[in-house]
């Protein structure tokens, strides 16, 4: 007998679970190859991650093996904004000679190979400001904090601070733009041989700070551990 | 054609000489970026390091060829 009535059958929706946010301590805690829960809020396998909260991916030269990579930190992608506009905005200049023919004085093979200079120089522009974000970045380690700066072409400079050497971490954050992407500038201030060490425009300045001062609890209680026995 | 008076050089000839010294500068530069992509990889490896290598040399050799391309048609 067929049935009158069939409910319908409830769709088993699977529940997103929310990001987890462990602590710098909670995590490190577990050994010395922390295991990096799934979900953790901030971490991520993309390159291209500002903000990597114990990341797997980044191989930091300057890092001593015994370290653990707590926090690769860059530039917010927003800031990106103003040289990709600049970029595309340059890249239809050369059409623009059909209006204003100021090139016409000029033979059509040397007109050719301007404007192929043209095209070259924008892709060597916009390639520049691309490295200049993607390497230009901060690493927090259980033990250190790293400023990673390529000033020009070929002129690198790595500034680093032991964590129990911070005095004073400072994070300013202002305007529209950085209030509604949530970015902003970390002064870190040093008693070591490198003042003060700047992270500019990076995501989720606060935790930033946050994780800083967790590391130096550690490091304060690690030395009170050790003055102890 | 039009020559530069005392010296007889035509004007294009003076002109493809400075496109080709202002090429010859970029090849420069464009080494220099491999260069420069080469020392970042190796001190901060992101995963992305193939590509961006690959980007530099695409940019170098896109560079020879207008620099050649300068030599044959100007």
């Amino acid at each position: 007998m067929p049935d009158v009535f069939v409910a319908e059958e409830k769709k088993e929706t699977k529940e997103k679970t929310p990001p987890k946010t462990l602590s710098v301590l909670e995590i490190l805690r577990s050994g010395k190859k922390p295991l990096i829960p799934s979900g953790l809020d901030g971490h991520s396998q993309s390159a291209f991650a500002s903000f990597n909260f114990f990341p797997e991916i980044v191989k930091f030269a300057a890092k001593d093996p015994s370290e653990r990579m707590v926090l690769f930190i860059r530039k917010h992608p927003i800031t990106n904004l103003g040289w990709i506009l600049l970029t595309i905005v340059l890249l239809f200049v050369p059409s623009l000679l059909d209006f204003f023919p100021i090139l016409n004085f000029l033979p059509d093979r040397f007109q050719l190979i301007i404007v192929a200079m043209w095209y070259t120089g924008i892709v060597a522009y916009a390639f520049e400001r691309f490295l200049d974000w993607f390497f230009n970045c901060g690493i927090v380690t259980d033990e250190t904090v790293y400023d990673v700066d390529f000033t020009n072409l070929i002129y690198r400079e790595i500034s680093e601070t032991d964590i129990d050497h911070i005095q004073d971490v400072t994070v300013r954050m202002g305007g529209v733009v950085r209030t509604m992407f949530n970015y902003g500038d970390v002064f870190i201030q040093t008693a070591g041989e490198v003042p003060r060490i700047e992270f500019e425009a990076v995501p989720h300045p606060d935790r930033v700070a946050k994780i800083l001062r967790e590391l130096g609890f550690r490091e304060e209680q690690e030395e009170k551990k050790q003055t102890s026995l | 054609m039009e020559t530069i008076p005392l010296i007889g050089v035509s004007v294009w000839l003076v002109a493809k000489t400075c496109v080709l010294l202002a090429l010859a500068i970029y090849l420069v530069f464009a080494l220099v970026i491999i260069r420069q992509v080469g020392l970042m990889t190796d001190t901060v490896d992101v995963g992305f390091a193939a590509p961006v290598k690959l980007i530099a040399w695409g940019h170098f050799l896109f560079s020879v060829g207008i620099f050649f391309l300068a030599i044959l048609i100007l």
